[in-house]
């Protein structure tokens, strides 16, 4: 395995005193894609802002390019390499496309990088984010978290409300991302499909822990395994 | 008629000031969900400087350039010691800010006594207008006020401080995500808005009375004209303040200043119950 983007060992988090992550722990390796898959509130959006650090680890350990960054604000987890794309994607609606992107990185010059990946986006520099269809608005929410290029970036259901043929594009676009940077990404997706076209690996998490792994050339190999993990 | 047009001008000073005033509490609000007690202390404390810088033996334009500075100091280390520890909670923001106000203001009188104190306005000599002769020290002070509006408009919608600061009244903790040091930009905001009230005191050091509840006077209308105009953009407090501020000179003008308040109070509660988003709506997208 490739030297690991992020680290997570034993991490236990939750809302209040609730415990939803229960000593999960797993490992990203540089440039890979992992999927996580599993049953609505078993912990992977939880797993994600904790990551992000919008929710504060009760124990263990988050390591992201060998700094520890558990417990951090989420400004400073950002800054330290690691991009997020959340669940609704939580664009800044009244705020035109052009600076939304630059709002991925305040010290950029322009968003020349992000239109490169994303050149529909280029041609409504100037429309509020808000006008946007549900594809241009995913494309700018991926957009808007590569400005800050990151080492990892963790995508909440992008697939969600869009039409496959978008989705289908956006897949394109991330793996093409990945070949050029050498960006990981931790993928949370229902849509099977994206998981199979994105990713390597997929890890199937249950009661806040990770409870099995899978190729994705096995997910595909056998279409009923996911089901059946899912089900165990 | 010429009473009518000096009178006009003089509301027209007042309404600059009070949209100095609206603005600073709208941003700390806006960004921090702080409701300020202590901006009429801020506002207080502006004059005070310049009063004090003048004792000490400054020239008068020197000393109103310092005060807000001051203010701007005395906001950092409010926000530091006492409005951090309340964010995320809109009543301890009033109960804090108002003890801090308390603190402001007997601290004044220790320091001055309760007693009112005057600050002489530089010698600009008088502009015939309308035939009439008017003071140039309140064509600069309405000179001055406008460009700071301008300029607070400018940093908000032409710098990426301003951006941010945007960003993260929209969505604090998305903007946190993105890399936005959201406390460093709550420091500086708060400092900021109590250096606008500091300068609207400054400005006005001439012109009022110097008290400790100098600035009492200017919070009400200032909150008012938040709750007419609206919170969502940096024109509802803008508006909000021309019409609470107009009303209130042109009443006064007309009939007296008592009527003025009671007008003034009868509108923003009429406005308040049509229009509980304020005069300037924001349009809310989904994104």
């Amino acid at each position: 395995m490739p030297e690991p983007a992020l680290i997570i060992r034993d991490l236990v988090a939750g809302y209040g005193d609730g415990i939803v992550l229960d000593g999960l722990s797993l490992t990203v390796g540089e440039g890979e894609a992992l999927a996580l898959l599993g049953r609505n509130g078993v912990g992977k959006t939880t797993l994600l802002k904790t990551i992000m650090g919008l929710i504060r680890p009760k124990s263990g350990e988050i390591r992201c390019r060998d700094r520890c960054i558990d417990g951090r604000p989420p400004f400073e987890i950002a800054r330290a390499g690691i991009g997020y794309v959340p669940q609704g994607r939580e664009l800044f609606g009244e705020l035109t496309v052009e600076e939304n992107l630059l709002l991925g990185n305040l010290k950029a010059r322009d968003a020349a990088l992000a239109y490169g990946y994303f050149p529909a986006l280029a041609a409504k520099r100037r429309e509020p984010a808000g006008r946007l269809s549900g594809g241009q608005q995913q494309q700018l929410a991926i957009g808007r978290a590569l400005m800050g290029r990151p080492a990892l970036l963790l995508l909440d259901e992008p697939s969600e409300g869009i039409q496959p043929s978008i989705v289908a594009e956006i897949v394109l676009i991330l793996r093409r991302i990945m070949r050029d940077t050498g960006l990981a990404l931790i993928l949370v997706e229902q849509n099977i499909a994206m998981v199979l076209a994105l990713c390597g690996r997929a890890v199937f998490i249950d009661h806040g822990r990770v409870v099995g792994e899978e190729t994705t050339a096995a997910l595909q190999a056998d279409p009923d395994l996911v089901e059946t993990r899912l089900t165990l | 008629m010429e009473r009518l047009a000096i009178s006009l001008l003089d509301g027209t000073n007042a309404v600059l000031v009070l949209m100095l005033v609206s603005l600073g509490l709208a941003i700390i609000f806006g960004l921090m969900k702080v409701i300020n007690m202590a901006h009429g202390e801020f506002i207080m404390l502006g004059a005070y400087g310049v009063m004090a810088l003048t004792e000490a033996g400054l020239p008068f334009w020197p000393a109103l350039m310092l005060a807000p500075l001051i203010v701007v100091a005395i906001g950092l280390v409010a926000e530091e010691l006492v409005i951090r520890r309340t964010y995320t909670r809109l009543l301890d923001t009033i109960l804090a800010t108002w003890g801090l106000s308390l603190v402001l203001r007997q601290a004044i009188i220790l320091l001055y006594g309760p007693g009112s104190h005057a600050v002489a306005a530089p010698d600009l000599g008088t502009i015939s207008l309308f035939g009439s002769p008017y003071p140039a020290y309140r064509l600069v002070v309405m000179g001055l006020s406008l460009a700071i509006i301008a300029g607070t408009i400018a940093v908000f919608f032409r710098t990426r401080f301003g951006l941010a600061a945007r960003a993260v009244i929209a969505n604090r903790d998305m903007a946190a995500c993105l890399g936005i040091d959201t406390r460093r930009l709550d420091r500086f905001t708060f400092a900021f808005g109590a250096g606008l009230a500091g300068l609207a005191g400054a400005v006005m050091a001439p012109l009022i009375s110097i008290d400790p509840a100098a600035g009492l006077g200017w919070l009400v209308p200032g909150f008012l004209a938040i709750l007419v105009g609206g919170l969502g953009s940096l024109a509802g407090p803008l508006a909000g303040a021309a019409g609470i501020g107009g009303l209130d000179s042109f009443t006064s003008t007309l009939a007296s200043p008592i009527a003025a308040q009671l007008v003034v109070f009868i509108v923003a509660i009429a406005v308040i119950r049509l229009r509980p988003d304020g005069l300037v709506a924001r349009r809310r997208r989904q994104a």
